[in-house]
């Protein structure tokens, strides 16, 4: 039988996978944007997963509403990428002086 | 309403000056600053001249510091020490200003020169006329700023700026001893007004100081420095010769005939003081004979036209006060009153003779010009005679007045500075002929291009020079009787102490000695016996000794300059840098820069270093929705 819990732990370790992947890459930006993304999906699925088990259908309309909006953020998130990878000519963040204070 | 006039005239002017200046050509600033003094000095005769039955006053403009239970007024006195003073000022204060007008048309900034002359005019003028210390302070700072500004003149050169700088920190020194001295007077007298301190007096004589000084002796003693200080008396001197640096003009007019004697004037005003003070007259007695002498011996080695006269000047301010030592007050105020006129003489004469020679100031490369500028020969003839007291002269009545009563001065200082008054007789009939020989007789030592450009100076300069020759000439028997005879009440009203009249006589054994003096620089520079190559050869240690000044400037580069800049090379060092600096400013920004040195580090523009932060506060925070108030 499958309850909240296991959904509970499989968001968990998604976002956690999301956030770990943010933190240790340093080569990719669209690496991130993916991990970014994850973390998303986490909070996706733990709407999905609780409207469910109470019955309740606002959570699932929350989960459309952040669906479009990752859809949107990824969009202008590419773009970034390009505009960058155009000026600079690489998409590595390993880069020190780009954002040092 | 006459003395505001005559005193506020030439301030008004040099405002006026100040004002216009950029606007108009130099010559109207000229013809204004001189045509203002020339109203001041038209006006101080109409005071002088008919001088016997004028009532002493004092104008009392508007109040200046009300204090409890005093008040200072800036106010204008008048009694016949402050006419005599008037008539000096303005007379030669106006032949200088219509010399300069010539004799600096060709500077570019001949307009602030009139301007500054016409200030220190005023500031001269305020001084004299000042009724209480207070206001005689304010001329004295006054003159010596003006001093400064002049002798600095020439600010592009180094030597000019160094000189000034000179005589102003000399001065300070000076003046300390008169603001030590105007302080002790107000403490005790409770008033800094002339009349008030002179009404007091009877109750004032037997307060003792500590360490035994009498209250009036140590009074007239800081007086007396400051009068030191101005008028370069031994000790404080050292600026007078470097103020050459300056114009001739300014010379003439600043550091020969008045401001260099405002130090005579103060101790003629504090003569009633002076006599109860016996020590401070012995004092200055020993101080005045040692700076005539000392003046005169280094002015028989220099060679430099204006030195020569400067330290003429210094020797003539010796004798004035060893006039006042001795408590002959009239006869150091006469002696003041034809040496003004002399001495700007030789000082204008002097600057011709510059003129004539291209700007040569050295008088062995001078000489055999006497043909080419007859009227500057005659002028410096005339000033000579007079210096050295030959009888029609002025310097005869007020320098034979002085030596009579030096002979008749008693104790071991009063010998010594009677010998010393004789002595220097002769030494200034040698350096005065010494003078006039080099530059006009003997052969030419100069280049030829400047032989052929020997030219007696324009008439604009030579009237001021003319009049102040006849001045230099007759002034002194008109008025001998005036400054010396007690019979004939001049002095009334001024509290003046007096002293019994002098008789002249022309057949006095002392005049022999300015005619040896003169006989002896005749031998040596005209028939050139070489009695001077023996001195220079086998006196060799005295003569250096003469000629570098006595080694007075080197000896207070040992004993004072030195110890002073290495005291503050240590403050500096030690004191600015190390403590004040240390704890301060250096220690606080030193801490912030390595505090933030070190929190720089976080800053690693990682942006997964970031993400880790703001994730590790981010689950620091969740207890806080849980627990904390927030709940």
């Amino acid at each position: 039988m499958i309850e909240i819990t296991h959904f509970l732990v499989l968001a968990i370790i998604l976002f956690s996978l999301g956030v770990v992947g943010v933190i240790i890459n340093t080569h990719n930006l669209i690496v991130m944007l993916l991990s970014i993304e994850l973390i998303l999906l986490a909070a996706n699925l733990l709407f999905v997963s609780f409207s469910f088990f109470t019955q309740n259908v606002e959570g699932q309309m929350f989960s459309m509403f952040l669906l479009a909006i990752s859809a949107a953020e990824a969009a202008i998130g590419l773009s970034i990428i390009l505009a960058y990878f155009k000026a600079k000519g690489t998409i590595s963040i390993n880069q020190k002086d780009q954002m040092k204070g | 309403m006459i003395l505001p006039l005559i005193v506020f005239t030439p301030l008004f002017m040099a405002i006026l000056a100040w004002i216009i200046l950029p606007h108009f050509k130099p010559i109207s600033t000229h013809i204004l600053t001189t045509l203002g003094v020339g109203f001041s000095m038209i006006l101080s005769i109409i005071l002088f001249v008919p001088f016997f039955h004028f009532v002493p006053q004092t104008i009392e403009l508007f109040p200046w510091i009300p204090l409890e239970g005093y008040t200072t007024y800036w106010s204008l006195k008048f009694d016949p020490l402050v006419g005599v003073m008037l008539f000096v000022v303005t007379t030669v204060s106006f032949l200088v200003h219509v010399y300069s007008t010539e004799y600096m048309s060709h500077d570019q900034g001949s307009s602030r020169f009139m301007m500054l002359i016409s200030l220190f005019t005023f500031f001269m003028l305020f001084l004299v006329t000042a009724a209480d210390f207070l206001q005689l302070f304010c001329g004295w700072e006054g003159v010596g700023l003006c001093s400064y500004l002049l002798i600095g003149f020439w600010f592009h050169k180094d030597s000019a700026i160094e000189a000034a700088k000179k005589a102003f920190i000399v001065n300070r020194i000076g003046d300390l001893g008169l603001i030590i001295g105007m302080a002790v007077i107000y403490y005790y007298f409770g008033t800094l007004e002339f009349t008030q301190i002179f009404d007091k007096l009877p109750t004032m004589i037997n307060i003792s100081l500590p360490l035994g000084f009498s209250l009036m002796d140590f009074i007239t003693l800081m007086l007396f420095i400051g009068a030191m200080g101005k008028s370069a008396q031994f000790g404080l001197h050292v600026w007078l010769p470097d103020a050459m640096e300056g114009p001739t003009p300014v010379s003439a007019l600043i550091h020969a005939a008045t401001m260099v004697t405002a130090g005579v004037f103060l101790m003629v005003r504090c003569s009633p003081l002076l006599e109860l003070a016996p020590v401070t007259k012995d004092i200055i007695l020993l101080i005045g004979s040692i700076t005539a002498f000392f003046a005169a011996t280094i002015a028989i080695t220099q060679n430099d036209i204006k030195r020569i006269i400067a330290y003429s000047t210094c020797s003539q301010l010796g004798y004035m006060f060893m006039a006042i030592g001795s408590g002959f007050y009239t006869g150091a105020m006469f002696h003041l009153f034809t040496h003004a006129f002399f001495k700007a003489t030789l000082f204008l004469g002097a600057g011709s003779v510059i003129h004539a020679f291209s700007h040569e100031q050295n008088i062995k490369k001078m000489g055999d010009a006497f043909r080419h500028i007859p009227y500057t020969y005659a002028m410096m003839w005339i000033g000579s005679l007079a210096l050295i007291g030959c009888p029609p002269f002025s310097g005869f009545f007020s320098k034979e007045s002085i030596i009579h009563i030096l002979s008749h001065t008693s104790g071991s200082i009063g010998t010594f500075a009677y010998l010393v008054s004789l002595f220097v007789a002769f030494l200034t009939a040698f350096y005065a002929f010494r003078l006039i020989f080099l530059v006009f007789h003997g052969k030419s030592n100069a280049d030829d291009k400047v032989v052929a450009h020997i030219h007696e100076s324009p008439s604009l300069m030579l009237f001021p020079v003319i009049m102040l020759s006849i001045l230099a000439i007759f002034i002194g028997v008109m008025t001998y009787r005036l400054f010396l005879n007690p019979d004939v009440r001049f002095w009334v009203g001024s509290h003046v102490v007096l002293s019994p009249g002098v008789h002249y006589s022309l057949f006095d054994p002392v005049l022999l000695l300015p005619i040896l003096g003169i006989v002896l620089a005749w031998l040596i520079y005209i028939k050139e016996f070489p009695i001077n190559v023996f001195c220079k050869t086998h006196l060799t240690l005295i003569y250096e000794f003469l000629f570098t000044k006595w080694r007075i400037d080197e000896l207070y580069t040992v004993l004072i300059i030195n110890p002073i800049f290495s005291l503050a090379n240590i403050l500096w060092k030690m004191g600015d840098e190390k403590i004040i600096e240390g704890i301060g400013p250096k220690f606080l920004t030193q801490t912030t820069n390595y505090l933030g040195n070190k929190i720089k580090s976080l800053q690693t523009g990682y942006i997964s270093d970031y993400i880790i932060v703001i994730f590790i506060f981010l689950v620091l925070l969740i207890p806080l929705i849980f627990f904390g108030s927030y709940k």
